[in-house]
């Protein structure tokens, strides 16, 4: 699958998982990358992107097994431009599934 | 690539590119290492699979962004107003002027279609022998077209400033990147037309004073007519 449609939406993708629960880099990316094929480093520059933006935050927790684990948790102000950005993928994908049914030969 | 390695090239990138949070980058990607040893996996596979570690780090550079700051919004507007206002009146004046080229296009083509159908019914439109009449009409003509194409290119221009200033009233506003303008390429014709009005225009207008030179006698062919008086 082209990667200029996986970057459009991974950035959707992120934070609707973090809207559910507080995820450390490597779980975000591990967790997508099982379903999606992208190279294991794409995640990273996404997470900072959106944490300079202000839609996530980060906090550092010490997990039983090994050294602490930066965690990311979403904002306000990210859970308010995912409802906006899930909106208008809702949007977009129904309107091309239409066009694609519309023009269906089989 | 080892582990050592791969941190080392991504921390010397992200330093060349005055990123302040690097350290906070690196653990990620130290995190990423960690995980994935634990799975079994070698440091070679890790790092090629984290991908071009090029790619990487042009995904770190800093966007080209305007940051405003809050406070600072407040003044940015006021700025962006006053320079609003300056930039409405010279575009008020400028689209004024595009009266210039109109009334050349106006007055060459209505004196050309005078002299060249022969009329002779406005008195301080000096009188000539026809030939040379048709002459300078054809010179006024081809000064008329050159009116039109002025007029056609000023528009042009004009339009490109109001345009571009609209565009970057909408950038600073709205802290977007600069957008990119697209224009019309200029007509064909117009061009054409313009260059080959000039020419006429000189052609004949040094064609109609030779030979009205020639047929009056005299250099200053007006005396003879009694022209201006």
């Amino acid at each position: 699958m082209n990667i200029q449609y996986k970057k459009g939406v991974l950035d959707l993708l992120v934070l609707c998982m973090l809207n559910k629960e507080d995820r450390y880099g490597y779980d975000v990316s591990e967790t997508i990358s099982r379903s999606i094929s992208i190279s294991a480093g794409t995640i990273y520059p996404i997470l900072r992107k959106l944490k300079e933006d202000g839609l996530v935050t980060t906090y550092l927790s010490e997990d039983s097994n090994g050294p602490a684990r930066k965690y990311y948790r979403i904002t306000t102000k990210g859970a308010n431009e995912l409802a906006k950005t899930k909106q208008e993928w809702n949007d977009f994908v129904t309107k091309v599934s239409i066009i694609m049914e519309e023009n269906d030969n089989d | 690539m080892t582990k050592k390695t791969f941190i080392e090239t991504l921390k010397n990138g992200l330093a060349k590119m005055n990123i302040s949070d690097s350290a906070e980058i690196i653990r990620d990607y130290e995190t990423h290492f960690t995980n994935e040893l634990a799975k079994g996996k070698s440091e070679e596979e890790i790092a090629s699979e984290i991908g071009d570690i090029e790619q990487i780090l042009a995904d770190f550079s800093p966007q080209p962004t305007i940051k405003t700051h809050v406070n600072g919004r407040g003044a940015l507007l006021i700025g962006l107003t006053i320079s609003d206002f300056f930039v409405f009146l010279f575009f008020i004046i400028a689209s004024i002027m595009i009266f210039i080229p109109i009334a050349l296009f106006a007055s060459g083509s209505a004196i050309g279609v005078y002299y060249v159908c022969g009329l002779k019914m406005v008195s301080i439109f000096p009188n000539m022998p026809y030939g040379i009449g048709l002459l300078f009409g054809i010179t006024f003509l081809f000064l008329g077209l050159i009116g039109l194409a002025a007029t056609y290119f000023y528009a042009r221009f004009l339009t490109k400033m109001i345009r571009q200033y609209s565009l970057w009233h909408h950038m600073v506003v709205s802290k977007t990147e600069k957008p990119v303008l697209i224009l019309s390429r200029p007509s064909k014709i117009m061009s054409k037309m313009l260059l080959i009005s000039s020419f006429g225009f000189i052609i004949f207008g040094v064609f109609a004073y030779i030979v009205a030179a020639v047929v009056a006698g005299n250099l200053g062919f007006w005396h003879v007519w009694h022209w201006f008086v």
